[in-house]
């Protein structure tokens, strides 16, 4: 594998502004895959049915809709690049593989913010939770380690679907048990951060401290294994 | 003994299962066969 | 040409040899005793009373299902690394992960019996049982990508990454669960295997059983990698092995 003179870093700069700048322009994603997470909050009160135990599960409820957008959002931004066999086009040039994995889990990671951002949102108003400043501090800490959990490893299984001749139907058995410790230490933060079940926000930090280590260790490994997996 | 069915309920499916995926192994095995020449065959 | 025909098709096979047919037989013949020694042999346990008969069973095949999965990890890196990428390693990859993914699922069968005698419920959210199901499904994720195409190379690259991906997210797995039922403090009880005291011959069979399964698992997964390098060996030959192969058929 050559690299040239590009570093890393610019290379990640650019595809991580070239993803953002398309989801800016052609607005998929708020569009259609928002709604759809809306959808799957509102299905979540169908199917459950108790206003008591809403709020009760709505930190995992919340995060299991944005696993579940997650993987529209990977197919997504790795369907933007065979549309033009852009991908190809990038490995031909020699470009680090490196980079690209590290910009498309920059702009996967942001997309994913926005997404955390409007279904806490929804969950104030839909399953009645509170949220105090302490908890929104909380909040936010634990979307952005998260983030980076779900979106290293989305983008390493979803460039291995990609590659292989758009299997994407692989994604989900491949991320979703990937991203299991993730779903399990940012929902226990959530409850702190909402203070459901009587958790105090002093209990959540450390499950933040936890999602850190997992976000180290997701985006080390993705690093490593994303060229490999992506060879054609 | 009592709880039977389930215990050896246990102990049919596992020999069952196993049992099944070896005679699955035999006959794929049988029907590449032909792959390779005997000689090449590292194990003979 | 091998003469050596103990037994009859359809349990005959040109993967054979000499020795693996009397490994094959050491098997079935322990087969046989562990059953006979788990139904039969062995005393009812003080506390569990007859169900304990499962565990001779179920902890082979839990054992098995772990061994399978270091041994996928173990030559999935011997690939990658050694210099000269040899398929074999591959082969008995895959054929220890299509081989751990039956024990895995057994074990889940047979510990979900257990648990329906003992506990009354099927399933426990217990960190052991979720971590098995955890690694089920991540086996099987595994296979799915060993299906994806394109030359053995690629093939063997991208399982190998996969596996060793494995590696590193089933202790993160195993940890958030811990981690996470320790919240329920659940009595420390409730664990497959347990309170038992066990007499010589229980912890006999039970290690017999151990013993069984392990060279179960080496007959079957060398036996497994022998019909994976002939597939591979289709491939390779095309159109002209195919031909052969239909005509094989034919007989």
């Amino acid at each position: 594998m050559t690299q040239n003179s590009i570093s890393t870093m610019s290379v990640a700069r650019a595809i991580a502004t070239k993803d953002l700048r398309i989801e800016w322009r052609s607005k998929v994603l708020v569009n259609q895959v928002l709604p759809f997470a809306g959808i799957v909050m509102v299905l979540f009160a169908f199917a459950l049915d108790n206003d008591g135990i809403l709020q009760r599960v709505a930190p995992g409820l919340v995060w299991l809709a944005v696993l579940f957008s997650s993987l529209i959002i990977v197919q997504r931004t790795f369907a933007i690049e065979s549309a033009d066999n852009a991908l190809d086009a990038i490995k031909v040039a020699g470009v680090s593989s490196a980079g690209v994995f590290l910009g498309k889990s920059v702009a996967l990671a942001v997309q994913l913010l926005l997404f955390e951002c409007v279904l806490v949102m929804l969950s104030l108003v839909l399953y009645q939770v509170q949220l105090s400043w302490g908890g929104a501090v909380l909040l936010v800490t634990v979307s952005v380690l998260a983030n980076v959990g779900i979106a290293t490893m989305g983008a390493l299984y979803g460039g291995l679907g990609a590659a292989a001749k758009g299997r994407e139907t692989l994604l989900p058995l491949l991320l979703l048990p990937a991203v299991a410790p993730v779903l399990i230490a940012a929902t226990r933060a959530t409850e702190s951060a909402f203070g459901v079940s009587g958790a105090t926000l002093g209990e959540g930090w450390p499950w933040v401290a936890l999602l850190a280590v997992f976000g180290a260790l997701f985006g080390f490994g993705g690093t490593l294994a994303f060229g490999v997996l992506t060879e054609e | 003994m009592d709880h039977v069915s389930f215990i050896v309920g246990g102990y049919a499916i596992t020999f069952v299962a196993v049992g099944a995926y070896v005679l699955r192994m035999f006959r794929q095995a049988r029907k590449f066969n032909s792959a390779i020449a005997e000689s090449d065959k590292p194990w003979r | 040409m091998n003469r050596f025909r103990l037994l009859p098709s359809p349990l005959d096979t040109p993967t054979g040899t000499r020795a693996s047919r009397g490994l094959g037989i050491v098997v079935l013949l322990g087969l046989v005793m562990l059953t006979l020694l788990g139904l039969f042999f062995t005393d009812e346990d003080v506390v569990q009373g007859s169900t304990v008969r499962l565990m001779y069973i179920h902890v082979p095949t839990a054992w098995v299902a772990y061994l399978a999965f270091i041994v996928t990890a173990i030559t999935s890196a011997m690939y990658m690394w050694g210099k000269q990428h040899s398929l074999t390693f591959d082969r008995i990859a895959g054929a220890s992960a299509e081989v751990g993914v039956i024990f895995m699922g057994l074990c889940l069968v047979t510990g979900s019996l257990w648990g329906r005698i003992t506990w009354g419920t099927y399933w426990q959210w217990d960190p052991r049982l979720t971590t098995t199901a955890f690694l089920f499904v991540t086996y099987v994720g595994y296979l799915a990508v060993r299906d994806l195409g394109g030359s053995h190379q690629q093939r063997a690259k991208r399982s190998a990454v996969v596996a060793l991906l494995a590696v590193l997210e089933i202790p993160l797995v195993h940890f958030s669960v811990v981690l996470w039922r320790s919240l329920h403090q659940e009595a420390s009880v409730l664990q497959p295997n347990g309170d038992v005291t066990m007499d010589g011959l229980m912890l006999f069979s039970l290690l017999f059983g151990v013993a069984v399964f392990t060279s179960l698992f080496a007959w079957m997964v060398l036996h497994r990698q022998r019909v994976l390098m002939l597939a591979d060996a289709i491939d390779d030959g095309g159109l002209e092995a195919a031909l052969q192969e239909r005509r094989n058929e034919a007989n």
